[in-house]
């Protein structure tokens, strides 16, 4: 069997999808109309020029450094709340694509992170997030949540981090939140659950005296 | 019976499998999306978005000789080619499947690729896998080598059909290059394969004055095995 339409894949007819977006990373530079970017410290994002490549996301060591793309215009430092926030704390998802190459140079600071968040935030603060990624000083991958007045957990998945590509999978439920990598529940927690709607933000942080790459060539997020 | 996910992810691998680099380009919109693509172009070649039904994005010719239009991974340019940045699929394991046709009724005296490059045209340098179209009786697949020799071998499908839609297909296997064409398999490549990453690219070149030609692509989908 095949599906007429990419709408049929994800839905019945019957059902009026929600908002649902898919990113390859995948071309000559990164879709500046989608993504806004916030370099600080001399970071950069730009497309990997290798097979499976996709976007790199780069710390300089330096100190003050810090990256992150967003759904919001180009920026010089945090915007809070970002310009477009299109997914739902009370049922949404994403899947994404990613390595931290470098993950054991997360030694300090506050880690790389990816997914949903109300803010285009450097190190993934601010308000109302569901996130996956690496802490800084941690061996595991970790689900971040931060509720409406910027309370934040960061779960311990218990699944040992590498520099090896994994597909993350996160669902906000309103209640509770999941991080399934690799087709693995790991972690479910309802601590700090995001309390507003959500933009995408991937950031990253290096420490001061390390260089930090985190790879990444797919994003698909949607509201259930 | 094929069962809807949440996904297209999930339609597509398994959450068990972290799939390889993808994209899929649909051209139909007010503009070429020149974050992704790059135009390049020579001797009064052009590029534009195809204002007819099925018309995704058209590349022209002018009649001059030489002259050229085309799309790909590389920076905007006339003139020299340029290689292709980021060479985000493997020569080894990937397959692109490009939806093209070509205008008007003239005889064709022009060169056309649609598939992966590593540069913009084939030739010294130049690693590509891809169907051509070119003043020959039957459509082809290419392989060039990192040293600018070329394979040509001949499909079944006579170059008299360019009018209407088809679906190419290029598979880069471990030790050859596979071409189907709608979904059949045509023609294989296993001499001066491509030894280096490469990038979606398409372009038609006049090989001499004559007329006007405009080739149509609608769509083009790329992935790792």
């Amino acid at each position: 069997m095949t599906f007429n339409s990419v709408y049929e894949i994800t839905n019945n007819l019957s059902t009026v999808a929600g908002q649902h977006m898919i990113e390859y990373f995948s071309g000559n530079s990164l879709d500046s109309k989608r993504w806004g970017k916030i370099l600080v410290g001399g970071g950069t994002a730009v497309m990997s020029d290798s097979v499976d490549g996709g976007l790199v996301i780069t710390n300089p060591a330096a100190s003050l450094n810090a990256i992150c793309i967003a759904f919001n215009a180009d920026a010089s430092d945090n915007v809070s709340p970002m310009a477009v926030r299109q997914f739902s704390h009370l049922g949404s998802a994403f899947i994404v694509v990613e390595k931290f190459d470098t993950f054991s140079n997360y030694t300090s600071g506050d880690g790389t992170w990816s997914g949903f968040a109300a803010d285009a935030n450097l190190s993934a603060g601010g308000a109302n997030t569901c996130m996956v990624g690496l802490d800084a000083g941690a061996t595991d991958y970790r689900l971040q949540t931060t509720n409406g007045s910027g309370s934040q957990s960061r779960t311990a998945s218990g699944l040992t981090a590498d520099t090896n590509w994994h597909t993350h999978k996160v669902e906000a439920t309103g209640s509770s939140a999941s991080l399934t990598t690799d087709g693995i529940l790991l972690v479910t927690t309802t601590s700090t659950i995001s309390e507003g709607q959500m933009g995408i933000n991937i950031s990253a942080v290096g420490d001061s005296s390390n260089v930090a790459e985190t790879y990444i060539r797919y994003f698909e997020a949607w509201n259930n | 019976m094929t069962q809807i996910k949440d996904s297209l992810y999930e339609q597509l691998n398994p959450l068990t499998t972290v799939a390889g680099q993808h994209f899929v380009e649909d051209f139909s919109g007010n503009t070429l999306d020149t974050f992704r693509w790059g135009v390049a172009t020579d001797t009064g070649g052009s590029v534009s978005m195809g204002d007819e039904i099925n018309g995704g994005v058209a590349l022209t010719t002018t009649t001059a000789a030489y002259s050229r239009s085309g799309i790909g991974w590389c920076p905007d340019h006339t003139g020299t080619d340029q290689y292709m940045t980021p060479l985000h699929y493997s020569q080894t394991g990937s397959v692109i499947h490009v939806i093209t046709r070509v205008a008007g009724s003239t005889s064709y005296a022009n060169a056309s690729g649609f598939g992966f490059m590593e540069k913009f045209s084939d030739g010294s340098g130049r690693n590509t896998a891809c169907m051509l179209l070119g003043a020959v009786a039957y459509f082809r697949l290419r392989t060039c080598n990192s040293s600018g020799t070329q394979t040509s071998p001949d499909t079944d499908v006579s170059t008299a059909d360019r009018f209407t839609n088809h679906l190419w297909t290029t598979e880069c296997r471990a030790t050859s290059v596979d071409l189907s064409c709608n979904g059949v398999f045509k023609v294989t490549s296993t001499t001066n394969l491509p030894s280096s990453g490469l990038a979606p690219c398409c372009g038609v070149q006049n090989s001499n004055a004559g007329a006007v030609t405009t080739n149509y692509v609608t769509y083009i989908e790329a992935y790792n095995t």
